[in-house]
């Protein structure tokens, strides 16, 4: 087989395992066209296994304490983007708005185009997850997700659901459009957990 | 899992069900389906284009074929233990049952990135080199032959859409398939013996053109596509577009403004790897 020569430089401790550092790029990865999404008819919504549903609006979503997540990014197509940072409301904010109700274990995220992915809802609470519409200081754009995606940087990317319209709470896992398609359920970079039974 | 005797949650049945993107084909197996790594030979190489080299590797007996469209992640060891890994699509037709027994076959067209680490020395390999493989991966930009497809391809993007027109032409499927392809000369045209000059495939250059044709050098166009489109009979295909990001922000745009609805159209990007 092959031999690679060693590399260059040492790595980055904050590159998990088969990752590399993609540098100042932020490639695009996604499985349908850009949507065009109308901020002025857009509206996030948390439904299911909460004691009121709520639907928050652009301006009403805007209008909520923000925070800023400073970090890394991981894909599983083996690219990490590192020291970025993206603005928006965390998560534990928008369920304490509606209540999660004690029998609820999972969420799916889901985006205006249909795509969904599950999470486990220890995964989206404690600060590990966030609604954002900026990128580094400036409006997410739309191949991003722009104007607002999910945000679970913790997790393989695809985790973090672009055009997203809302999380529903369930009492199971109901695997996601990747998920039912050859990739893993959670996708923990440090256990490179990139396809199924990884 | 929710216990069978409690009675129903009531506010579920009343929530408006989730969007979806198509049908689900398959459920994950609870004990998970991991696909191992697999010791490959190579058993021929060829150039494609002056940046382009086809690699066709013969996997184990017993291994799973390739549907049209997947890609099979190919790892090397580095000298210091670590491994580097990238994915590259499938360019060829899936094997039959026959060869299947055998080990299947499968060929991956790899575009040398210059400052690249594994592609370089994937254009290194030879007859007879061993290469650590896993796959087949992807179960959305795939096209099993049964519905009609329109197929549009920048650059390399091409490479997964020629194992779908492979597999068409190799099984005499009578779909309907078309493949729109861009490149910038008739020099970067992948499988051009195979694909310039068929009835099936459009060939689009973007900086120069081939010598006496009508259409001078440009980008992708709904000009292009308006008559490939209207060539499908009645329901429209399902697109499959694949390519730069570039390419396929482009090419995904042309098509829903020429009326496919974005739902009928699967995108595969390329990033930078």
């Amino acid at each position: 087989m092959p031999i690679l020569p060693g590399r260059r430089r040492p790595r980055d401790p904050r590159l998990p395992p088969g990752q590399y550092d993609a540098g100042d790029g932020f490639p695009v990865l996604s499985a349908e066209v850009t949507p065009r999404v109308d901020l002025d008819t857009w509206s996030f919504r948390i439904d299911g296994l909460v004691d009121t549903p709520v639907t928050w609006t652009w301006p009403q979503l805007r209008a909520l304490p923000h925070s800023t997540y400073e970090g890394d990014i991981h894909c599983v197509t083996t690219w990490s983007k590192l020291g970025t940072s993206f603005t928006g409301v965390s998560v534990d904010t928008l369920l304490a708005a509606a209540g999660v109700r004690e029998e609820a274990t999972h969420v799916v995220a889901w985006s205006v185009t249909g795509y969904t992915t599950n999470l486990p809802l220890e995964h989206v609470t404690g600060e590990l997850a966030w609604v954002v519409w900026e990128h580094e200081g400036r409006p997410l754009p739309p191949e991003h997700g722009g104007p607002v995606r999910m945000l679970v940087p913790h997790l393989y990317f695809w985790k973090s659901a672009k055009w997203i319209g809302g999380l529903r709470l369930l009492d199971h896992d109901e695997p996601g459009f990747w998920e039912t398609r050859g990739y893993h359920a959670l996708g923990d970079p440090w256990s490179e957990q990139r396809y199924d039974g990884d | 899992m929710t216990d069978p005797t409690l009675p129903p949650l009531p506010s579920l049945p009343a929530l408006p069900p989730l969007p979806a993107m198509g049908p689900v084909t398959r459920r994950v197996p609870p004990a998970g389906a991991r696909r191992e790594w697999q010791d490959a030979e190579v058993v021929a190489v060829r150039d494609e284009t002056a940046h382009a080299r086809t690699v066709r590797l013969h996997l184990p007996p017993g291994a799973e074929t390739h549907v049209p469209g997947q890609h099979y992640v190919v790892r090397m060891p580095r000298e210091d233990g670590s491994w580097a890994q990238r994915s590259y699509s499938a360019a060829s037709a899936p094997d039959g049952p026959a060869e299947r027994a055998a080990g299947p076959h499968v060929e991956l067209t790899v575009e040398r990135i210059d400052d690249g680490e594994l592609s370089p020395a994937l254009h290194g390999v030879t007859v007879g080199d061993r290469l650590s493989v896993r796959g087949p991966f992807g179960g959305w930009f795939v096209w099993r032959g049964d519905v009609p497809a329109l197929l549009v391809g920048g650059g390399s993007g091409v490479v997964p859409l020629a194992a779908m027109l492979r597999h068409r032409r190799r099984g005499g499927l009578a779909t309907p398939l078309h493949l729109v392809v861009s490149v910038r000369g008739p020099q970067d045209l992948f499988y051009a013996d195979e694909l310039a000059g068929a009835p099936e495939v459009t060939v689009v250059h973007t900086r120069v053109a081939t010598p006496g044709s009508a259409r001078p050098p440009g980008h992708l166009s709904a000009a292009d596509l308006r008559p490939v489109l209207a060539s499908f009979a009645d329901g429209g295909p399902t697109c499959y577009v694949c390519g730069s990001t570039g390419f396929a922000e482009h090419a995904g745009q042309l098509l829903v403004e020429l009326g496919v609805p974005s739902g009928d159209v699967r995108v595969e990007r390329f990033g930078p790897s």
